[in-house]
């Protein structure tokens, strides 16, 4: 399959100028596209005024909420055409995002993050330890994010091995073998960030062991480490001590932008690839907001055709930071992502239900 | 045996001792002097609250208490009694209030209380500080009020279906104050073969617009009846079950359009002048909900310049059921139409309150004759969306909270009256907390 001309860009080399160029003039067609080709999205963007008229700037394409795609079916392609459907983790008892896939959409999101993981991790494959349980993968009835995740990341490795074992707890004798077997050639570990502070490296400390040449990338929310107030510079303090590991990276993305992930290089700080960007808005006006301003983050990509998710506002915080700072070897809008929304609490007669559950 | 926290001062007890206590306490007669005092006393303590009189709700609560507002609930108590029928209390009440309208259940109190019954009112494991400071209070002015103190408890406990089955099977009434969910939750715990219950399930509430009235309105008169406005929909996050959800104009479409633009404008000027604020969280919650009317109703547009005030126009489309959005913190679905009596056949059980503005009363009783009960509990002024009153949800709480015993003697032409009601208290404001 032909890759489409926006992949074969440098994902870090295109200078914001003509980025926004770039960008405006694929959102523009993929709105067009899937106005025709998705009934709901019409329906959404002609009540919400969105006149049709040539957007100006990126900040002018039309946005949806992440949520929408947790209550209705919003797919751009023939039925016979889905590949696949991806569901978000969503907390529990909540509902999951629904994302429907063909298979051109599916092969350029592995195809992206492919680009986006060699631009760290240089064109060679390396030994992978995986941070978490193998029957994660197994049981499909539990098939979420964190699944999906794993099996996103495991090709940009080989000789995989999972850390943990049904509980979470550390396989030591077989990252003993994993070790000894790769010892003094660089290894890349995956794993959400929770999982790698809670479960994997208090216990490789504990079992007396040290990564001498590794790299870890990891990703999922922060909500529990903000309880415990981590942030990303005591995370990667923390972890380096326990585990020796020296280049650690997070990551943010979603079910719903699978493949335009942001990646934290080396100076702490989250970049998207050229061929998707960040714009952040005012809450309560939705209006776009400058550099250095908070507000709720907006991802654009190019990559969605197979379902209208071109352009979401997400519920979480961030801030662009600088734009083009690091140029030209990080190009682009350089991003800090605070969390999730604070959850409302709305006061009414209907909630005696969620009383009477709580216990 | 099950213990539950007794309120306020927050020890654990066997729910066995507090009921032993409620089946010992003394009887009151509905609307005896002490328990209209008992109210008036509380009145005045909670207006002279400095921590509670900053909070509007509570402000309204102690109104609704006053003595003026307690003589006017007497009269249609009053009203209730015939010749030959004893009104008495219904006895001993089990209140369910909801946990976050931090008031409601110091009214479903207050009405039993009236009424001259023993109660046990649950409260919530989330009460907020306000919902602890009122029980305090309460608490406070009971224990100076000696024996008509001793039928009042409140408690709160987990979701243990045990204590209030334990409850259910000694009381008389069991009031249960919605949504569907606890309603259905604690209906499936039986209660006492004789005991009745009353119970306040999800409802939906609108407000009916003259376009042409509200065009005629000058600019001071239309920033008075946005005040009102912003009252019924915003109080309580327009969450409570009377919060106005779906407006409705009644006019011409070139009338309806221009009311709705100039009714905009003015809501949202109060909007910002009382600094309501709209949580992200909530902001981003009305942005969805408009996607998915956008896709799921017949919408013609979505109204808004900032997610503070958000309309979710129907135009001419008349959508049965009424669709609304349930999410709170300003968003509203609008539709017109040409007259009054065309929202009758759009009515439901669900429609609880009806805020008006710009009818006359003959039209407004017209649309109840031709609803016939079809919906809409309760037709008041906007503004007044939140007021309190003992009829609610087609209840006559005064009624409900009472019995009725006949009584016939062999002279059944004597006309005496049948309650043995007492002398109106005249002097309304002598009795201080002290």
């Amino acid at each position: 399959m032909n890759s489409p001309d926006f992949l074969k860009l440098p994902p870090y080399g295109v200078p914001q100028p003509e980025k926004d160029r770039l960008l405006l003039e694929g959102l523009a067609e993929l709105t067009r596209h899937h106005r025709a080709a998705c009934p709901a999205y019409d329906r959404v963007l002609t009540a919400l005024g969105s006149d049709g008229r040539a957007p100006r700037a990126v900040e002018d394409i039309p946005f949806l909420p992440v949520s929408l795609f947790k209550t209705h079916r919003l797919v751009s392609v023939p039925d016979e055409q889905i590949f696949k459907t991806l569901t978000s983790s969503g907390t529990t008892g909540q509902a999951v995002s629904r994302i429907y896939l063909d298979r051109e959409t599916a092969q350029r999101q592995s195809q992206a993050l492919a680009i986006i993981m060699e631009a760290l991790l240089g064109p060679k494959r390396l030994p992978m330890i995986l941070v978490d349980s193998q029957s994660l993968l197994r049981n499909r009835q539990a098939f979420n994010a964190r699944a999906a995740g794993v099996l996103g990341m495991m090709p940009l490795g080989r000789h995989h091995f999972f850390a943990l074992d049904d509980q979470l707890r550390l396989d030591v004798e077989g990252l003993r073998g994993f070790l000894d077997r790769f010892r003094g050639q660089p290894v890349l570990l995956f794993g959400f960030t929770y999982v790698v502070w809670q479960h994997f490296a208090p216990a490789v400390a504990a079992a007396g062991r040290r990564f001498d040449d590794a790299i870890l990338i990891h990703s999922g929310g922060w909500k529990r480490l903000t309880e415990e107030a981590v942030d990303n510079a005591a995370f990667k303090r923390r972890i380096g001590e326990q585990t020796g590991i020296g280049r650690i990276h997070n990551f943010y993305g979603m079910a719903e932008q699978v493949g335009s992930v942001l990646v934290e290089s080396d100076d702490g700080l989250l970049y998207p690839p050229a061929f998707a960007d960040v714009v952040i808005r005012d809450p309560l006006t939705l209006r776009p907001l400058a550099t250095g301003e908070s507000g709720v983050v907006q991802i654009v990509s190019l990559l969605p055709g197979s379902y209208p998710g071109h352009s979401l506002l997400t519920e979480d915080l961030g801030t662009v930071v600088s734009v083009d700072a690091a140029a030209p070897q990080h190009c682009g809008k350089a991003i800090i992502i605070h969390g999730r929304v604070p959850r409302a609490e709305l006061r009414g007669c209907s909630d005696v239900a969620a009383v009477l559950e709580e216990a | 045996m099950s213990t539950v926290v007794q309120l306020p001062r927050g020890e654990d007890i066997e729910i066995a001792s507090v009921l032993e206590r409620m089946a010992a306490a003394p009887r009151s007669h509905p609307f005896a002097p002490a328990l209209i005092e008992t109210l008036a006393i509380l009145s005045k303590a909670i207006l002279s609250d400095h921590e509670l009189r900053r909070r509007a709700e509570a402000v309204a609560l102690g109104y609704w208490l006053r003595p003026a507002s307690l003589e006017q609930m007497r009269q249609s108590f009053l009203a209730l009694t015939q010749p030959s029928r004893y009104r008495v209390p219904a006895g001993f009440a089990f209140h369910v209030p909801p946990a976050n309208v931090d008031t409601m259940f110091i009214y479903s109190w207050a009405l039993s209380f009236l009424c001259g019954n023993t109660a046990l009112v649950r409260l919530s494991q989330r009460r907020s500080s306000f919902t602890v400071r009122l029980v305090e209070i309460l608490s406070g002015v009971l224990a100076a009020r000696g024996s008509c103190a001793e039928g009042t408890a409140f408690i709160s406990y987990g979701h243990d279906a045990a204590i209030t089955a334990a409850i259910s099977q000694l009381v008389d009434l069991r009031v249960i104050w919605g949504g569907d969910a606890s309603v259905a939750a604690i209906r499936q715990v039986p209660l006492s073969p004789h005991a009745k219950e009353v119970v306040f399930a999800d409802r939906l509430s609108l407000s009916i617009l003259s376009a042409p009235a509200w065009l005629a309105l000058d600019a001071a008169a239309q920033n008075e009846s946005a005040r009102r406005a912003f009252n019924d929909i915003y109080s309580f996050d327009q969450m409570a079950c009377s919060s106005a959800r779906i407006v409705v104009w009644v006019g011409t479409s070139d009338e309806a359009q221009s009311a709705s633009a100039a009714f905009s404008k003015v809501l949202r000027a109060e909007i910002f002048r009382r600094r309501y604020d709209v949580a992200p969280a909530t902001a981003l919650a009305k942005l969805g909900a408009a996607c998915r009317a956008a896709i799921d109703w017949p919408l013609t547009r979505v109204d808004f310049v900032d997610l503070s005030w958000v309309v979710l126009d129907l135009g001419d489309a008349r959508p049965s059921p009424l669709p609304h959005e349930s999410c709170g913190g300003g968003i509203v679905a609008q539709m017109r139409i040409d007259r009054l009596n065309d929202l009758v056949p759009l009515l439901d059980r669900r429609v609880q309150t009806v805020t008006h503005f710009g009818f006359a009363h003959a039209d407004l009783e017209n649309f109840v004759h031709q609803a016939c009960g079809r919906g809409g509990d309760r037709l008041v002024p906007i503004g007044e969306a939140m007021n309190f009153s003992s009829a609610w949800d087609g209840y006559d709480l005064l009624q409900e909270f009472t019995r009725v015993v006949e009584l016939r003697s062999n002279d059944d032409n004597d006309s005496k009256p049948a309650t043995p009601i007492p002398a109106s208290r005249k002097s309304e404001d002598d009795h201080s907390a002290g």
